[in-house]
């Protein structure tokens, strides 16, 4: 017995280590950036603009690390391979000497995105500046086959005369009478330029095979149908008929939901779990949700690997398997957050922030996983008002994308859900198909999905449609002390005597009241007599 | 030795006369409230996440660059606004009073920009101490015994407990309550023992002590009708036909302000109540509310949120406060739906109530801790000095509901016979106090009832706050009126006396 222990302890550590090593590899050769903003810009909105680049470089393997030019220390940016600036805000400068200075003499990757692009700069990417004023743009291909109309721009700097080596991102059409192209993405060596940043549509595609591009990371992904904000409080019944549409149309898709941690035992939560399993045997995935955050301070770390472990834990016992986290872009800019819940998996999907992202310890040191998905709206897709309808296109992604859609709540939206997926012309992705192996660790147990197989602490195992059987344990009850059980006593003993009491008093009213009456009647009666 | 004897004597009556038991009493308090909560390293509430609701509308913030403790430690010093303040108040409230009036000392006294909690402190002393000094003086009054002093002591061993002192330091409006319902209950106690020639004074202290009482906080709102009762014994007064009109349109007043501060509630706080109700109340004490939910008419996957708080201490499965929850839950639901499910699951509800009784005695805030940082205390760590009372009480009380209610009935039995012995004597003191008694009685039985339906057991211990307080009254009122004979009867100074 002890000699298995043994055995079991020295694979237990050679695993272990192989793992810390591989993970010292892949941190070696992940690229590693600096993404300085002038302005969260909160006013209009643009807070979302930095959030959408961060997990646009976590989905392409980047290791980012955000900060605020204003907190820029001289120096910092030689630990990095590549710096990426962004103007939310270009009606101010930025000040930071030392961060202008250090710019100006990196040798590594620079991107450029939005206004007040530096004569420096512009002859960096050999070309001109040209500023546009009061314009309709429309953003297409070469050859006009995708074309996005944009939103009325007030002012936007665009280069001419590009070098011969210059590679170009879709182009700007301005509806003057000459219909000039400008080009909107400009990658010259390793220097790029995006005169604005959209968090959706054409021009986030093709911001992200710039970026792609700039940092060594060109593929072609096919987008994973994902349906978000599922929570064990979904019209359940929706859910299921939805999952059966889907796996009657023999489209792949996954789920992103959260759940409980506790009240297993329920009806509601075995009804749930039911539905979710059917999920997994009708080619559906499960992403676990990260839970809603409430007042978090920097000491929340420990509660919340214990509430991650729980929810894990509870599904894994019934037979739910998440293949990955799905999270809100920003919890990879915290310590707590990361270190606490997102790094039990190996694959995350990475959502849209809330209106108010509340941090516990924010520090902006983003890490990567090995597999990151960047999660796009699909109506950002389906914009057939300003253009081209890029759903029906069926445009590949430059990076590993999935394209989300709202759980449903009610037949009419179902309907409504399934009208609009039809629209879109996409080749799913298939997790089923895919080599490499999810894996998500959590306290003791480990379950993993490869190639349509969930693992459970890495054997193969099948789901069952039907519920399993749960080893009830016997109820824990809590330990009674003996004082507790004294005061217990104490209190129905006291009700009891109570009651007596009364019970006593009452019969001695009336029997008093009876006496006192008698006095008059017998004195009545003696003198009659 | 009989000369000793006559020195002691007169020692003894330059006391009396220098130091008549109310004042000892006010003075014991004002040393031990004083120790408590000026002299530092000072003492006070942490707090629970609800200060927000007294700070920003006044013009008080969290000073910047300092670490704010929520639960753990309490914190002494805050900012005040110097320019315009964008905070309007979250809902109908007496409180912003106190807070005003500390602010405006500590203007005057202390900084413009800084804001130190002792001067809340301050404000909340000086009115306790008014309160102790005027329900002591009409527990005692007007026998001039020695036994006065025993109930003079027995006063500051209740409530100059430092679970009640500990709250002076703290944004919540508990210490203005407990102040104020002293000072009603001594108004009307006062005016039945003929303490002063005229009456008015007495009768307007409790008619604005009872309306900043019942004003103070949302919750307080059905209290109005306990006090309606307690008016009630005022239609008796004698020679008092004239005013007995005024009287009436004091009690509207008093009713009107209870449905204002019931109406006025932010839609926020009916939302959090509503919430609350649900997953505090109807969710808890039963083994899987699943079924029962589906059967009233709601989706029973929301079983699931057993004990979830409406804003998340940490973390949640989903957002209570969000718009998911407050379309397909919260309009599923209202008050009188609580009603009816608790009065057909009865079993589920007594439960509930004797969760509610077990809490009633222990007023201390055991959730927030009582010390600063920095003082070598742990976090949350509790004051022990001068705590006798609230320990021994929360921890030999019963816990039933049931024995509550029977306590009720037995006290209004008792102090029945003192209202009609003195009905047909004429007099007016035992009238008067019945009403007393019979409201507070009315508080006992019914604000746990209340706090279960509007809130389930969330905030409980807090919830039920005036419980505590009114039975500390009548069991003080109690022994004080079994020493000085004027249980059954009004006092009389001659049979007193024998």
């Amino acid at each position: 017995m002890k000699r298995v222990k043994l055995w079991l302890l020295a694979v237990i550590s050679l695993v272990s280590f192989s793992c810390v090593s591989m993970l010292t590899v892949q941190a070696a050769s992940t690229p590693r950036v600096l993404f300085v903003y002038d302005s969260q810009n909160v006013a209009d909105n643009d807070q979302q603009k930095i959030a959408a680049i961060q997990r646009l470089l976590t989905a392409a393997q980047v290791r980012v690390t955000t900060t605020a030019a204003a907190d820029y220390h001289a120096g910092t940016l030689t630990k990095y391979q590549g710096v990426i600036t962004m103007i939310n805000w270009p009606q101010t400068t930025i000040n930071n000497q030392a961060f202008n200075r250090d710019q100006r003499r990196f040798k590594g990757s620079r991107l450029h995105i939005g206004q007040n692009l530096t004569a420096m700069e512009a002859t960096a990417l050999g070309g001109q500046r040209v500023k546009l004023y009061h314009q309709q743009l429309t953003l297409q291909n070469q050859s006009a086959k995708i074309h996005q109309l944009l939103p009325f721009s007030e002012t936007m700097t665009t280069l001419t005369q590009l070098p011969a080596k210059a590679r170009t991102f879709g182009w700007l059409k301005a509806q003057s009478v000459d219909q000039r192209l400008y080009p909107y993405g400009t990658l010259v060596g390793n220097q790029g330029y995006l005169p604005y940043f959209s968090t959706g549509g054409y021009s986030f595609i093709l911001a992200a095979q710039l970026i792609g591009q700039l940092f060594g990371q060109t593929g072609h992904y096919q987008p994973l149908l994902t349906i978000t904000k599922v929570t064990p409080y979904s019209n359940l019944t929706v859910l299921n008929q939805l999952s059966k549409r889907l796996y009657q149309a023999g489209i792949p898709f996954a789920v992103s939901t959260t759940t409980v941690g506790d009240n297993a035992h329920f009806k509601a939560y075995q009804r749930f779990v039911k539905v979710l399993r059917l999920i997994e045997n009708r080619g559906g995935v499960i992403f676990l949700k990260t839970p809603v955050v409430g007042g978090v301070t920097v000491s929340s770390g420990p509660g919340l690997d214990r509430l991650m472990t729980a929810y894990l834990i509870q599904f894994a016992q019934n037979q739910v398997f998440p293949v990955g986290i799905s999270t809100s872009a920003y919890w990879n800019q915290d310590q707590v957050y990361r270190d606490n819940a997102l790094t039990k998996a190996n694959q995350i999907l990475w959502l849209p922030d809330p209106a108010t992202p509340v941090y516990a310890k924010q520090d902006n040191q983003a890490r990567t996983f090995d597999r990151s998905i960047y999660g796009l709206p699909a109506s950002s897709l389906a914009t057939v008002k300003q253009g081209s309808d890029l759903g029906k296109l069926g445009l590949d992604f430059p990076i590993p994308t999935a394209v989300t859609m709202t759980m449903p709540n009610s037949e009419r939206s179902l309907h409504d859900l399934i009208r609009r997926l039809k629209r879109l012309n996409y080749q799913w992705f298939n997790p089923a198909l895919a080599d490499t192996k999810t894996e998500i660790t959590s306290g003791t147990a480990s379950f993993g999905y490869q190639q349509g197989t969930y693992f459970l602490n890495g054997h193969p195992t099948t789901i069952n449609t039907s519920a399993t059987k749960l080893k009830t344990l016997a109820k824990v009850k809590p330990e009674e002390i003996w004082v507790n059980r004294f005061f217990k006593a104490q209190g129905k003993f006291l009700l009891v005597f109570f009651l007596l009491a009364f019970a006593v008093f009452v019969g001695f009213i009336l029997l008093g009241r009876r006496v006192y009456l008698n006095m008059f009647k017998n004195k009545s009666g003696g003198k009659s007599k | 030795m009989k000369k000793w004897k006559r020195r002691l004597m007169i020692a003894a009556t330059k006391f009396e006369r220098l130091m008549p038991p109310p004042l000892l009493a006010t003075l014991l308090c004002a040393i031990l409230a004083g120790v408590l909560i000026f002299v530092p390293p000072i003492n006070g509430l942490a707090d629970n996440g609800d200060y927000y609701r007294a700070m920003y509308s006044n013009g008080i913030y969290k000073l910047l660059g300092t670490h704010y403790n929520y639960f753990d430690f309490v914190t002494q010093k805050y900012g005040l606004m110097k320019y315009y303040n964008e905070y309007s108040s979250v809902n109908f409230s007496s409180q912003p009073l106190f807070v005003k009036l500390a602010i405006g000392l500590n203007k005057l006294f202390y900084s413009k920009t800084v804001f130190d909690i002792r001067f809340m402190g301050l404000v909340n002393y000086v009115f306790y101490l008014g309160s102790i000094y005027l329900v002591t003086d009409a527990f005692t009054y007007p026998a001039k015994r020695w036994r006065n002093y025993l109930i003079a002591l027995l006063v500051v061993f209740v409530f100059g407990d430092s679970s009640f002192t500990l709250y002076f330091n703290s944004f919540f409006a508990e210490p203005q309550m407990l102040s104020m319902t002293l000072y009603s209950f001594a108004a009307i106690l006062l005016l039945a023992r003929h303490r002063y020639r005229h009456r008015w004074p007495l009768i307007i202290l409790f008619g604005v002590s009872t309306v900043l009482l019942i004003s103070s906080k949302s919750q307080n709102a059905p209290i109005a009708l306990s006090y309606i009762v307690v008016a009630m014994g005022l239609l008796f007064l004698p020679n008092f036909k004239s005013q007995r009109l005024y009287l009436i349109v004091g009690m509207g007043l008093l009713l009107i302000t209870g449905g204002l501060t019931y109406k006025l509630i932010g839609s926020s706080f009916t939302q959090i109540n509503t919430y609350q109700t649900f997953s505090h109340g109807v969710l808890t004490q039963t083994d899987d509310p699943s079924k029962t939910l589906r059967q009233n008419g709601i989706d029973e996957q929301y079983a699931l949120m057993k004990s979830q708080d409406y804003y998340a201490k940490q973390f949640a499965t989903i957002n209570a406060s969000g718009k998911y929850v407050q379309k397909n839950l919260l309009t599923k639901y209202d008050f009188v739906w609580v009603v009816k499910y608790y009065m057909t699951h009865l079993k589920q509800f007594g439960r509930l109530l004797d969760l509610a009784s077990a809490d009633v005695m222990i007023t201390q805030v055991k959730a927030v801790g009582d010390y600063l940082p920095n003082v070598g205390a742990k976090a949350g760590q509790q004051v022990t000095f001068f705590t006798g009372f609230s320990s021994i009480a929360g921890a030999f009380f019963p816990q039933k509901f049931a024995f509550n209610c029977l306590l009720a009935v037995a006290l209004v039995m008792v102090y029945a016979v003192g209202f009609y012995n003195d009905l047909k004597q004429h007099q007016i003191e035992g009238v008067l106090r019945f009403f007393l008694v019979l409201g507070l009685l009315s508080m006992f039985i019914f604000v746990p009832i209340i706090s279960i339906v509007g809130d389930g057991d969330a905030d409980l211990a807090k919830h039920i706050f005036m419980v505590p307080v009114s039975i500390d009254l009548i069991f003080i009122l109690f022994v004080s009126d079994i020493l000085n004979h004027r249980l059954w009867h009004a006092y009389d100074e001659g049979q007193a006396t024998k």
